[in-house]
């Protein structure tokens, strides 16, 4: 047994609702012994040899945050490039500022290219959205470099479009994909379906193995930047299960990583996903930091960025549909088998059709064969009515909920999509609370940055991009925001036994911040300063990895 | 290099793709296909007829080859288009929940050309699921992609879903062929016979295609609310030529009571059921090898057997 260590701060958020101030942590072999102040630890301190650490004594301590949901196997593809988009993103080594208008853009992929100094170096962007930057196609792309590859992907990662140099460069015959569908070869543009042109190579590029490995630090740093200390890989799977954990095991097995992985298994469908047989194994490869628990991942609608989630009536403005990812009935058979081995199911659900499917199931599941405490979640939960709200509740599930959504898209959708009412009442969490359905805050990154503090300020504020309040109705309270990037998110994850909170006994995981999210107003909890984390009682300041 | 003809199947889950995927990889059809399939594990290939298997592709001795889509179709279609000399017809199984015109639009790539969309619906339970609430908007796009479509299981189905079936797909894809087939085999010739889509149009339907189709089968529907003299019909039912393969219906028999008629082989069997005061008249399917069927024949044959028909005369 080590020598025990005592944190004393200016204040710590236990996230307990049974002592929820304290002054002074004592942890020992990663776990906390006490939490109360200096005094009321004494019969410890008297018991055992300690040091004292005053590190944070101007700090104040919350539980490590956690992110349920997020794809740390994206996120080495996206980190590769230059970020130029509409929205604010802060990275490890800088903080992007937005750029919202094609001048600017053009102006900042100008200058990315006069600095580097390597002329045929490709320069990979993303975050290009007609919306904000208006039209932008070889030509221009030309005026800048004839010689240097430059590549956009769309914001929605269905889109490229790219240079001359850049054509040359990954060997598309120009000739060949002249009227080739959804390519435009003459304005360098590769949308949709004919994005498969290009897709393969840019990957085969960016995850090349020499790339990837430094690729997987750089996400590593995101998690630590957001103060993380635990993450939901929430569809391990999603590419070739093997080379992602092979990633993960080099990236994040190792005492310089201030975080641990919970993995969460993508179901099989049309063609990824692991098999119902293959998941029984996967816990035998749990290492300390990466785990795998009983909870899978099934999916019912498409994607909210691209207005593919199913809607009930009356739609969409526009009158096109959506997308059902799985079958209902290919989605009801799994759900099934997996409810009956007793797994925790998370379904990815978008829209307020897609939520339906999950309820019926569920509801026809617990019928069936009825279990108590099965935390079955809707995920994501972009579009939902009142009414599910409610029978959420009344079926006993739980939401892992994508706030960014209410940020980056209310305004877009109330416009075009899907009107106001539902744009505006998306991630309805105001309702979930008036049911008393738990929830968590996820952010789904690449979808969304990485910052459980901003996820928790939008359920607080609800402020969009635009800079208006949407829905002040479905706001939450600052305690259910922070219960959210916290203790409800370890509920969500099955791990509130060991995690999410500051007490006796569980993993001594803080979150080390600047000023007290009670203390500052609403509208400046995502700017609070994190000083770094404690990751299993082992302090980890930003910035000095 | 000649661009190699794209169709695509397409349908909900259920309806009968694989069963038909099957039969193309399995028939005697003398054309090199490749087939993109949605999952392997569904499809039965006989080891005996495997002569290689190359990365995903299998490769069958009758020339066909199977490869499974696994994840991305775009990039699996692509990859088989780097082998498209050795195809001369590449067949896409969408998934059971894609819409086909989108699937069929990839087709325009480079080496490829987009050929029919052929729609497969479940007689049995199309109706349903057009209607359904999670599915019914589906369906019923799938249905408006097809140059075909190929109603399956119709002798699983009843008469009248069989007709409310025809009815669904006459109008979601107005124009679209229909061919009506026992559980899923439909022949090659007649899936490719007029693949490309005429401009703005549909393909049209050439009966020597039809006629040709052994394994092809077309139904017919008889319908009546007056009273049938219930042994006549059985003798007619008994004595319908050769090319009939099916027959079956429900009968009314007065006050109530009704029976089952049914014709398999050579068998005429008549069952009671329990009665229904709304049951009147008679609806009978006949299910019969295409050119075969003969439905002004039928209705004149079966029309004999009305009550009223006789007192009249």
């Amino acid at each position: 047994m080590s020598k025990m260590t005592v944190f004393v701060a200016r204040k710590i958020r236990t996230m307990e609702p049974s002592l929820p101030e304290a002054t002074a942590v004592a942890v020992r072999d990663g776990s906390i012994v006490e939490v109360g102040s200096l005094e009321t630890l004494r019969p410890w301190l008297e018991a055992h040899p300690h040091t004292i650490d005053r590190t944070f004594e101007k700090h104040v301590l919350m539980p490590g945050f956690i992110d349920p949901h997020l794809h740390p196997s994206m996120a080495a593809y996206l980190l590769q490039c230059e970020f130029i988009t509409a929205m604010e993103w802060q990275l490890p080594d800088r903080t992007v500022a937005p750029v919202r208008t094609r001048d600017a853009f053009l102006a900042r992929l100008k200058e990315l290219h006069e600095a580097n100094p390597d002329p045929k170096d490709p320069i990979f962007t993303w975050g290009y959205h007609r919306d904000w930057h208006g039209e932008i196609w070889l030509q221009d792309l030309d005026a800048i470099s004839r010689t240097r590859p430059l590549i956009l992907v769309h914001r929605s990662f269905h889109e490229t479009i790219m240079n001359d140099a850049a054509l040359d460069y990954f060997e598309l015959d120009r000739e060949k994909l002249q009227g080739a569908h959804q390519v435009d070869i003459g304005r360098g543009h590769f949308y949709e379906a004919g994005n498969r042109f290009v897709r393969a190579k840019l990957s085969a590029y960016l995850l090349s193995q020499q790339r990837r490995g430094p690729a997987m630090k750089r996400t590593a740093e995101v998690i630590h930047l957001g103060g993380h200390t635990t993450v939901g890989d929430m569809a391990f799977g999603i590419f070739d299960h093997e080379a992602e954990w092979a990633s993960s095991v080099a990236a994040f097995d190792n005492d310089e990583t201030p975080f641990r992985v919970e993995f969460v298994p993508h179901v099989a469908f049309a063609g990824t996903g692991l098999r119902l047989e293959q998941l029984a194994a996967l816990p035998e490869r749990n290492r300390h930091r990466l785990r795998f628990g009983k909870h899978v991942k099934l999916f019912t609608d498409g994607a909210f960025f691209s207005q593919l989630m199913q809607l009930g009536g009356p739609g969409y403005i526009d009158g096109h549909d959506g997308e059902w990812l799985m079958a209902p009935e290919a989605f009801e058979k799994a759900a099934r088998a997996l409810w009956n081995d007793g797994y925790v199911i998370h379904v990815h659900c978008t829209g307020d059709l897609g939520v339906e499917l999950a309820l019926d199931v569920l509801e026809k599941l617990q019928w069936e064969r009825p279990r108590f405490n099965h935390r079955f979640t809707i995920e994501h939960f972009g579009i939902s009515t009142p009414a599910q709200a409610r029978r959420i509740a009344d079926l006993g599930a739980l939401v892992s909920a994508n706030p960014y959504y209410v940020y980056e898209l209310s305004d877009i959708y109330s416009r075009r999509g899907v009107g106001h009412e539902r744009a505006s009442q998306m991630v309805r969490l105001g309702s979930l609370s008036r049911n008393r359905v738990p929830f968590a805050l996820h952010s789904d990154f690449t979808m969304a940055p990485a910052r459980p503090l901003q996820n928790a300020w939008i359920a607080l504020n609800r402020v969009n991009a635009a800079g208006d309040v949407l829905c002040p109705e479905e706001r939450v309270s600052l305690d259910e925001a922070l219960r959210a990037i916290t203790i409800n998110a370890a509920y969500v994850m099955g791990l509130e036994h060991e995690i999410g909170s500051i007490s006796s006994g569980k993993k001594a995981d803080f979150t080390v911040l600047e000023a007290d999210p009670c203390e500052v107003a609403a509208l400046e909890l995502r700017d609070i300063p994190i000083w770094g984390t404690v990751f299993e009682g082992q302090p980890y300041p930003l910035g000095k990895r | 290099m000649t661009s190699v003809p794209v169709t695509t199947i397409g349908g909900y889950l259920g309806a009968g793709k694989t069963t038909l995927v099957n039969g193309l990889l399995a028939g005697d059809h003398g054309l090199r296909i490749g087939v993109l399939v949605n999952d392997f594990g569904a499809i039965s290939i006989d080891e005996k007829l495997i002569v290689s298997r190359d990365d995903d592709v299998v490769t069958l001795a009758n020339g066909c080859a199977c490869c499974s889509v696994a994840g991305d179709l775009a990039m699996a279609l692509d990859r088989f288009a780097g082998r498209a000399d050795r195809y001369e017809q590449i067949v896409i199984e969408a998934s059971g929940v894609a819409d086909p015109a989108r699937i069929a639009a990839l087709a325009k790539s480079p080496g490829l050309s987009p050929g029919a969309i052929v729609v497969v619906a479940d007689a049995a339970t199309v109706r349903a699921r057009a209607r359904d609430k999670f599915v019914g908007s589906l369906v019923r796009r799938q249905l408006a992609a097809a140059h075909l479509v190929v109603l399956t299981k119709i002798d699983l189905a009843g008469p009248a879903d069989v007709k409310d079936a025809r009815s669904l797909a006459t109008a979601q894809a107005p124009g679209a062929r229909m061919i009506e087939v026992l559980q899923g085999h439909v022949d090659a010739g007649d899936l490719f016979s007029q693949t490309t889509p005429r401009r703005g149009g549909l393909p049209a339907c050439t009966s020597g295609g039809l006629e040709a189709a052994s394994s092809l089968f077309a139904s017919h529907v008889w319908r009546t609310d007056a009273p049938v003299d219930i042994e006549a019909l059985r003798t007619v039912v008994a004595g319908l030529p050769n090319g009939i393969v099916r027959v079956k219906g429900i009968v009314a028999t007065g006050a109530g009571r009704r029976v089952a008629l049914h014709r398999a082989g050579e068998v005429v069997s008549l069952d009671p059921l329990d009665n229904d005061p709304d049951t009147k008249g008679a609806e009978i399917v006949v299910i019969g090898r295409l050119g075969r069927l003969d439905g002004a024949q039928l209705d004149g044959a079966f029309g004999a057997c009305l009550l009223q028909s006789r007192t009249d005369s």
